[in-house]
């Protein structure tokens, strides 16, 4: 017997098996009247539910992967350090917005004791740096050099931002007639913890160690009290052709 | 077709509910004798099935599946009994002469082959077979119904006829 044969013979059973009753419906329905719907249909709210879920689930992921990618763009990414005698470093987050400034000297805090520079573009803050520096001194040094040198860990990104910053500096410095040379350095890691813990700028730390190299006169002690100016000039005279801290790096 | 039906009984036209019963009584009918597996309470949830169907046509929409809807109360009707069964306390029949005999009314074809399905087939076998052949189901609406994967419906139908095919055999071999 083959499958097919036992379809029919369940179908062919069907008309004796399934009962008659239609006169007990009609005999029950007789006095029923259709109730009206009430409630909203659960299909249409169970619909919204599922939407409001995905949609909060989205919006939880969105928001995540926002905050996150501001935190991470908001952590400190660089620190440019400026050099002319006052001496202060500026750290700056991703978007290159300044987050603190540190005083590395006496005179840098005298100088901007009341500047708040937190938010600011990093090149309005050496804009204003300048302005404040050359409004406050009323004579230039005459060896006054200005050293523009920055940490990062892209290196690339360090070299370009020292010459943007090279060239805004140096149109300051032309607009209010200041002739002060400009001089650019990247700053290792390791040159930069040294500094810090001696409470120098790195480019005087540098600029000590070559001047120790050639000469058994100084003590670190003194050098440390020179300004970057007296420094350079000093280096000059040790080594007359001397060149090395321009574009060590 | 269905559809059309539902319609006219949802603007009032009582006559309706004759069409569709001749329409889906088969069906309807399978499907409760394949959940309480009693012929005399299949055939009072089928009558509950059609009082539901007069009670709640103004809830069925223009866009919906009569057939679906029409089957989908049957068996909600038979799930409820079922529930309501598992509540209340068992009583042995039997040992109550009261109660025993007059209630439970023989199947019509108890040594045909229905007879047999009933004994040979597990509980999901039987209903799958009851609704495909007696109630002219397609597999994919039992397989909505019974909330499966269509393959494992249709695996379980060609099962279930197997197991006919061999029963059938035996006894013929017996005879």
């Amino acid at each position: 017997m083959k499958k097919k044969d036992i379809e029919k013979m369940l179908i062919n059973s069907a008309d004796n098996f399934v009962p008659e009753c239609l006169d007990k419906i009609l005999e029950k329905t007789k006095f029923i009247t259709p109730e009206k719907p009430t409630t909203q249909p659960r299909q249409s709210f169970a619909c919204f539910r599922r939407f409001a879920t995905a949609f909060s689930a989205v919006l939880i992921f969105f928001s995540l992967g926002v905050v996150s990618f501001f935190g991470y763009m908001n952590s400190d990414y660089m620190t440019v350090y400026l050099d002319i005698n006052p001496s202060i470093a500026i750290t700056v987050n991703r978007f290159e917005k300044v987050k603190s400034i540190e005083f590395i000297n006496q005179d840098a805090k005298v100088l901007f004791e009341n500047y708040r520079a937190k938010g600011k573009p990093l090149e309005q803050v050496i804009n204003e740096f300048l302005e404040k520096y050359l409004q406050k001194t009323e004579r230039l040094e005459e060896d006054a050099v200005l050293y523009l040198s920055a940490y990062c860990k892209n290196n690339s990104k360090s070299e370009e931002i020292l010459k943007r910053l090279k060239t805004k500096a140096s149109q300051v410095l032309k607009d209010k007639n200041a002739d002060i040379p400009i001089e650019e350095l990247k700053i290792t890691k390791q040159e930069r913890n040294q500094a810090k813990d001696k409470q120098i700028s790195p480019v005087k730390l540098k600029l000590i160690e070559q001047i120790l190299k050639v000469s058994d006169e100084h003590t670190e002690e003194q050098l440390q009290n020179m300004s970057i100016g007296e420094l350079k000039k000093l280096l000059n005279d040790l080594i007359p052709d001397n060149n090395r801290t321009k574009g060590n790096n | 077709m269905i559809n059309k039906h539902l319609t006219r009984l949802r603007q009032g036209d009582n006559f309706a509910l004759t069409d569709i019963y001749n329409l889906t009584k088969n069906a309807v009918f399978s499907i409760c004798y394949s959940y309480m597996r009693n012929y005399q309470t299949a055939q009072d949830l089928m009558q509950d099935t059609y009082v539901n169907i007069i009670k709640h046509i103004l809830k069925f929409k223009d866009g919906y599946n009569g057939r679906a809807w029409i089957h989908t109360i049957a068996k909600n009707l038979c799930l409820n009994e079922l529930k309501k069964r598992k509540r209340e306390t068992c009583v042995d029949f039997s040992l109550r002469e009261d109660l025993a005999g007059g209630y439970e009314q023989a199947l019509p074809d108890e040594s045909g082959i229905i007879g047999l399905a009933c004994k040979v087939l597990s509980d999901n076998e039987l209903k799958i077979v009851m609704m495909h052949t007696i109630g002219g189901i397609k597999l994919k609406e039992i397989a909505q119904i019974l909330q499966s994967p269509q393959g494992t419906v249709r695996w379980q139908y060609n099962n279930a006829l197997n197991k006919l095919r061999k029963n059938l055999a035996s006894i013929g071999e017996l005879k």
